[in-house]
């Protein structure tokens, strides 16, 4: 079924049609849409979980992971300072080797304050042990979520996963999205692998231990997962191309292949980034995009093979970590190093707080890439207007306005 | 060539978000992508509140609000000194406003819910949209609008007359919005009074007047004021201040109407007025 609805709609359509069996939940925008839509279906029973409202995301995350072990297809979701209030418990439910999925509607993070989308809310999670994919419309919402559950329940990875789509941008935006039928959703994904715990079937998932050695152990385990994750999704994706007709690459190309100039880019800003450079091409730049759908684990052996021998390469970065820059540009260039044939890098940070990605900002990136010096980096995309509004508002904060003039306070 | 992007311009209550949810699904029936989307600043009933859709025949390849629409629908007059319409505008009153068409959409839906002028805010943009026969706006209607059988219907025969209306009169010239110039600019670093964001000043919220969202507004019978000043103590939002009699003085571009004011008044001496009653007469 072909329907309009919004990010946060399809994302709980994911759960949905996962037949999630329990759904802790803690409100925050933009997030909320989506336990909303989930409580209203649990209330008229057309889904079977338990939706359960906790005191915080901490105790959230924490009876996430706990259910998940205890037999229960789990799905939760929350947003930008949800997450880190979450995050000790992002470490443990990883380490407990808990597969259940969390969707992270972006925001960025205070202060100062925003409600609009960056990624340092979910990169800040990057090394937690969850995987993470990034959806860019609102059908990669609803396919993510899915795949997510199909990647992390298998076998050899057995992780927890995240699913991130930009607030606003997808959040409350409607597109069409094709709604697999319940059928062949549980069909692909089958039943949920983990047993609930009863006295004949007592997991032996961890150890609590201070021995160095034996968390070395383990937590290496998590890494080498991650490894194996890549040959799960690649498995995943086949099958459901061959269920539901599309499939979700790690990397995603864009009128790359015959192009000497690359953006590289994840989230929603990708379908800026593409109508940017569709345009560029028509004027005649050699210029083509590539998207991020999974960062962890990351994809570096097909983003390689895709840069190979491109001239330039910028990575257009919607987060940073002060002090050294774009995290996905570090990622990129590691990546890269030492390798034949690598292209020239370019690092720009942009989009912070939602700051829409402009034609202008897309163009000034490639034009750096052509005209050589592009220097180490980061360059930030931000123009003499953004400029204006800010000292605007500043004034405003320093100086005050209106009110009323001519009155007066008693107390 | 681009996506046709229409945006609508009115209050919470006016059903703004629903009336780009009709269109969207209009334009969605008729076999367009679409894309549409709600920009609330408060979500409450009077404060501005803007929807947005856009429609291709193939993909859209766009994200968030565009710089400048195809179409704009005005759906409440008074909010026109602060948003520049582009493309085909459209406008929600009674007499001529130069450039725009004018269309008397809340006579169109006396009588009915004030949500009502969502679905002739979107017949009004649909009929400017060549290829969007009228009854894939009404399939818009019935499946957005939440009401009863009666007054879906009653919202179907309005938007149905504007739609025609529309569609039988010649348009205005599509107004263009001005390219701003831009370029980008290396940040410099500031010392930290410049690069902390610290507000220090009062009075700060005048890019966004909450005094907009008011339905109703309370006005002084300064005769019938005996000075108590218990409107001053009570007001939940700072917004009166006393004058030198201290009779209360109503900082009209923030009181929010909620006319807590008019209910603690010993003396009856505080009325509360309908905006749309008062609007051209007072200030």
């Amino acid at each position: 079924m072909i329907d309009l609805i919004t990010g946060n709609e399809a994302a709980a359509w994911g759960a949905r049609l996962a037949k999630v069996d329990y759904v802790p939940i803690y409100p925050i925008t933009p997030q909320t849409e989506i336990v909303e839509r989930l409580s209203e279906w649990a209330a008229k029973g057309l889904i079977p979980a338990k939706i359960t409202k906790m005191e915080s995301e901490h105790s959230m995350v924490t009876a996430a992971g706990a259910a998940a072990l205890a037999g229960a297809r789990v799905f939760t979701a929350t947003s930008s300072q949800g997450l880190l209030y979450a995050f000790e418990m992002l470490y443990n439910v990883s380490g407990w080797r808990a597969p259940m999925v969390m969707v992270n509607v972006s925001r960025g993070l205070a202060s100062p304050l925003t409600l609009l989308p960056d990624h340092n809310d979910v990169f800040a999670a990057r090394d937690s042990g969850f995987l993470q994919f990034h959806a860019e419309n609102c059908q990669e919402a609803l396919d993510s979520v899915i795949l997510a559950y199909k990647i992390a329940e298998d076998k050899r990875v057995m992780l927890p996963a995240l699913v991130n789509l930009d607030g606003f941008y997808l959040s409350y935006t409607r597109e069409e999205v094709d709604i697999p039928d319940d059928q062949s959703v549980s069909d692909f994904l089958g039943n949920y692998p983990v047993k609930p715990l009863s006295r004949e079937n007592l997991p032996s998932m961890g150890i609590t231990t201070l021995d160095p050695s034996v968390y070395s152990y383990f937590r290496y385990q998590v890494h080498l997962a991650q490894e194996r994750a890549k040959s799960a999704l690649k498995d995943a994706n086949e099958e459901f191309k061959k269920t539901f007709g599309r499939s979700h690459e790690p990397v995603q190309g864009y009128m790359d292949e015959d192009a000497d100039y690359v953006l590289i880019i994840s989230d929603s800003f990708t379908t800026s980034a593409r109508a940017a450079i569709k345009k560029l091409r028509d004027k005649g730049t050699s210029a083509g995009v590539i998207k991020l759908w999974v960062t962890r684990p990351f994809p570096s052996e097909e983003l390689e093979k895709k840069l190979r021998g491109k001239k330039g390469v910028a990575v257009y970065d919607q987060d940073l970590s002060p002090g050294l820059g774009g995290v996905i540009y570090q990622e990129v260039a590691g990546a890269l190093y030492g390798k034949e044939e690598s292209p020239k890098l370019a690092s720009f940070i942009g989009g912070l707080g939602g700051k829409p990605l402009t034609e202008l900002e897309v163009e000034a990136m490639l034009k750096y890439l052509r005209e050589g010096d592009v220097g180490q980096g980061p360059h930030l995309l931000f123009t003499d207007s953004d400029l204006k509004t800010v000292r605007f508002q500043m004034e405003l904060a320093l100086k005050g306005g209106g009110g009323v003039k001519s009155g007066r306070s008693r107390l | 060539m681009g996506p046709v992007n229409v945006v609508f311009y009115g209050r919470g209550g006016q059903g703004i978000k629903t009336a780009g949810r009709i269109l969207g699904r209009a334009l969605f029936e008729s076999g367009y992508h679409v894309q549409d989307f709600p920009i609330y600043g408060a979500e409450r009933r009077g404060a501005p509140v803007y929807s947005y859709v856009a429609a291709a025949p193939e993909e859209v390849l766009q994200r968030g609000a565009p710089s400048s629409a195809d179409i704009t629908v005005v759906v409440d007059k008074s909010l026109l000194g602060n948003l520049s319409p582009s493309g085909i505008g459209i406008v929600n009153w009674g007499a001529e406003i130069p450039g725009m068409l004018s269309v008397d959409m809340t006579s169109e839906v006396a009588g009915l819910s004030p949500g009502a002028i969502s679905a002739v805010a979107a017949g009004a943009a649909a009929a400017v949209i060549i290829n969007l026969p009228v009854d894939k706006l009404l399939i818009g209607i019935e499946k957005e609008v939440k009401a009863n059988k009666e007054a879906l219907e009653a919202e179907e025969r309005a938007a149905i007359k504007t739609y025609w209306k529309i569609r039988k009169s010649p348009l205005p010239p599509p107004i263009i919005a001005p390219k701003k110039e831009d370029h980008l600019i290396l940040l410099q670093p500031e010392e930290p009074s410049l690069s902390t964001p610290v507000i220090t000043a009062k009075g700060t919220s005048v890019l966004r007047k909450t005094g907009q969202w008011r339905l109703v507004r309370p006005l002084v019978d300064r005769e019938a004021c005996k000075a108590c000043f218990l409107c001053y103590l009570t007001c939940p939002e700072g917004s009166i201040q006393l004058d030198d009699q201290e009779k209360p003085l109503i900082d009209y571009d923030n009181c929010k109407g909620c006319m807590i004011c008019q209910n603690v008044c010993p003396f009856k001496a505080i009325r509360g007025v309908p905006e749309s009653e008062v609007l051209d007469q007072i200030d």
